[in-house]
């Protein structure tokens, strides 16, 4: 009897099966290919060929200078800035208005969170017909209310695409927001209210001062997913505009995917996959350091 | 879970009642104004589906149908509606009982054994929740093909079960460290094995948080896109999303029949959500809340 024993340890066999089936799936879907992308991205090869020719750097060479990955790393940017500027301020706001509605807005809770339920496909190709320059829903309510200066091309317009693709990508996921905070919100003590309300704080004193500090931690979850969500975007662009016109929707998974399997340029791809990777891995790094405070308070 | 406790459900006796605010009439407006703007498009899509073919081009856009014409509906049921159906459930429930399989023994042990590496461990599967699917593409369409799965229902379990281990770990684990030691500990003095403690007490203990991520993976799952996209090919092998991306290129003129197809690709998930309304939102919540 050299060792005390332990009821918390396992022995070998049990620890096995426990751990080993989720252990092996992630590092053969996750950890695997990761390396295999950077592996990847030091050949040259189109996927097809048995021989993979070994390139050196080339491939981050061009990365860095391809003006067209930095165009999408740029949408992937605006895509997540606008989603920052909407998506979080207008989510808070309906959730309080629902918060203060109560029961009286139970139905307005139950449908605002219908965008959420479609699936982005789905969504992509409805919204087609929305924005279509000719026939489509918005330009032609604009038409019909006198407004037609303010029709666009909204898909069209290389300058306007990214935008109207960022105001979708809110349409869809502020609902999310919306019920994260009023989860939040509806954690708060009721106490609280009725302390405040004894001390004669009004509605919007409440909001301020009480219940936006104390679910700072859910707005810092919705700034962490929305950003991490934003740099991984990709269905709704590729069903929608597939990066067009002439790239100016172009963000890095759909630059990846047509490099990969339209343009066969399967080196260079994962080039652009391990640089999607890196990007988002430190803004993640860069997110979680810098919200900690918040988190810990 | 706190914060997903509603105000309804956690009671709290009150001696002095307080009263809500009363709505001003900006509210009203504001709550009208998102719901139009939530629900218009699907109003839009609904009536196009029942539009004929040329109706786009003669009248406007927001005009109800002229004639409310269930052609459209008909023609995408005699499709391949119902085999995509098929799949997507087929897809979705076998990847769930596998994860909840896998996922929960393994947050067992994160959460009660003593072994080197724990922390460690837990941590690197966390991280997997920032992994994108897109790095991993190339790899796992490379590796679909040595395994000879590449279009078929089984190429997607892999990819759908690993990229679901990550949040559904994380979740339980949270959840069973929650559930208190004693009964880790009488089970062991009673002779129990860590295994039989795992089925006979935890399992069953953490049955709500179980309800909580198969629902929050399955609604995922249900519209997952990418890997269904890159991985199949043929149309009964699509799943739902994919299906619904096809017929743009079937009913290319069709326009009308493609927004008959959205309509009734949305319908199961719109059912479920009439049907355990507060569970899914707590559910697909959870998720967020935890990370």
């Amino acid at each position: 009897m050299s060792k005390k024993y332990d009821p918390l340890k396992p022995n070998f066999r049990t620890l096995a099966w426990m751990l080993g089936p989720s252990i092996i799936l992630l590092c053969v879907y996750l950890i695997w290919p990761i390396i295999e992308s950077f592996r990847l991205s030091l050949f040259d090869w189109n996927g097809l060929d048995k021989s993979q020719k070994y390139a050196g750097f080339a491939n981050w060479n061009e990365l860095i200078h391809d003006p067209l990955f930095w165009l999408s790393v740029k949408n992937s940017f605006i895509l997540l800035i606008v989603a920052l500027l909407i998506q979080i301020p207008l989510g808070l706001s309906l959730a309080i208005l629902l918060y203060r509605g109560g029961t009286r807005f139970r139905f307005f809770k139950m449908t605002y969170f219908f965008p959420g339920l479609m699936s982005t496909v789905a969504i992509a190709i409805l919204f087609k017909q929305v924005f279509d320059y000719n026939y489509g829903l918005l330009n032609q309510v604009l038409q019909s209310l006198n407004l037609d200066f303010l029709m666009q091309d909204w898909l069209g317009d290389k300058k306007l695409a990214i935008f109207t693709v960022a105001l979708l990508v809110c349409w869809q996921y502020t609902p999310y927001y919306m019920l994260l905070f009023l989860a939040a919100l509806n954690g708060i003590s009721s106490d609280v209210e009725e302390a405040s309300a004894i001390d004669g704080a009004t509605n919007w004193k409440y909001t301020r001062f009480i219940q936006i500090p104390l679910i700072k931690g859910a707005i810092v979850t919705a700034v962490t997913l929305i950003t991490i969500g934003s740099l991984k975007y990709f269905d709704l662009i590729w069903v929608l505009t597939a990066g067009g016109p002439e790239s100016s929707t172009e963000v890095m998974a759909s630059y990846l995917y047509q490099m990969a399997f339209k343009s066969y340029r399967v080196g260079y791809a994962s080039t652009i996959a391990s640089a999607l990777f890196l990007i988002v891995f430190l803004t993640a790094i860069f997110i979680s350091r810098t919200t900690r405070k918040v988190r810990e308070a | 879970m706190s914060l997903l406790k509603s105000r309804s459900t956690a009671k709290i006796p009150k001696v002095y009642t307080f009263r809500r605010p009363k709505l001003s009439v900006l509210s009203w407006i504001v709550a009208l104004l998102w719901l139009l703007v939530a629900l218009v498009p699907y109003f839009f899509m609904i009536g196009f589906g029942f539009k004929g073919q040329n109706e786009l081009f003669s009248s406007p856009a927001w005009k109800p149908p002229a004639k409310w014409d269930p052609v459209n509906f008909l023609l995408v049921l005699q499709g391949t509606y119902f085999r995509a159906l098929l799949n997507s459930i087929i897809v979705v429930v076998v990847s769930m009982v596998i994860v909840v399989l896998i996922a929960s023994s393994a947050s067992f042990a994160f959460a009660r054994l003593r072994f080197r590496g724990n922390a460690i461990i837990f941590s690197a599967v966390v991280a997997g929740l920032i992994v994108p699917q897109h790095t991993t593409l190339i790899p796992i369409y490379i590796l679909t093909n040595k395994l000879h799965v590449y279009d078929s229902l089984a190429a997607l379990i892999g990819p759908y079960v690993a990229f679901a281990i990550p949040i559904t770990i994380f979740i339980l684990t949270q959840f069973m460290r929650e559930i208190p030691k004693d009964f880790f500990e009488a089970a062991i003095v009673d002779g129990a094995s860590h295994s039989r403690v795992f089925f006979k007490v935890y399992l069953p203990l953490a049955r709500t948080a179980l309800v909580t991520v198969v629902i929050f993976n399955s609604v995922a799952l249900w519209n997952e896109f990418l890997f269904a996209y890159v991985l199949t090919s043929s149309s009964n092998k699509r799943t739902l999303p994919l299906t619904v991306f096809d017929y743009q290129g079937q009913y290319a003129s069709n326009t009308p029949a493609i927004m008959a197809a959205l309509t009734l690709a949305a319908v199961p998930l719109f059912s479920a959500y009439f049907i355990f309304q507060e569970k899914l939102v707590n559910g697909v919540m959870a998720g967020a809340i935890k990370s």
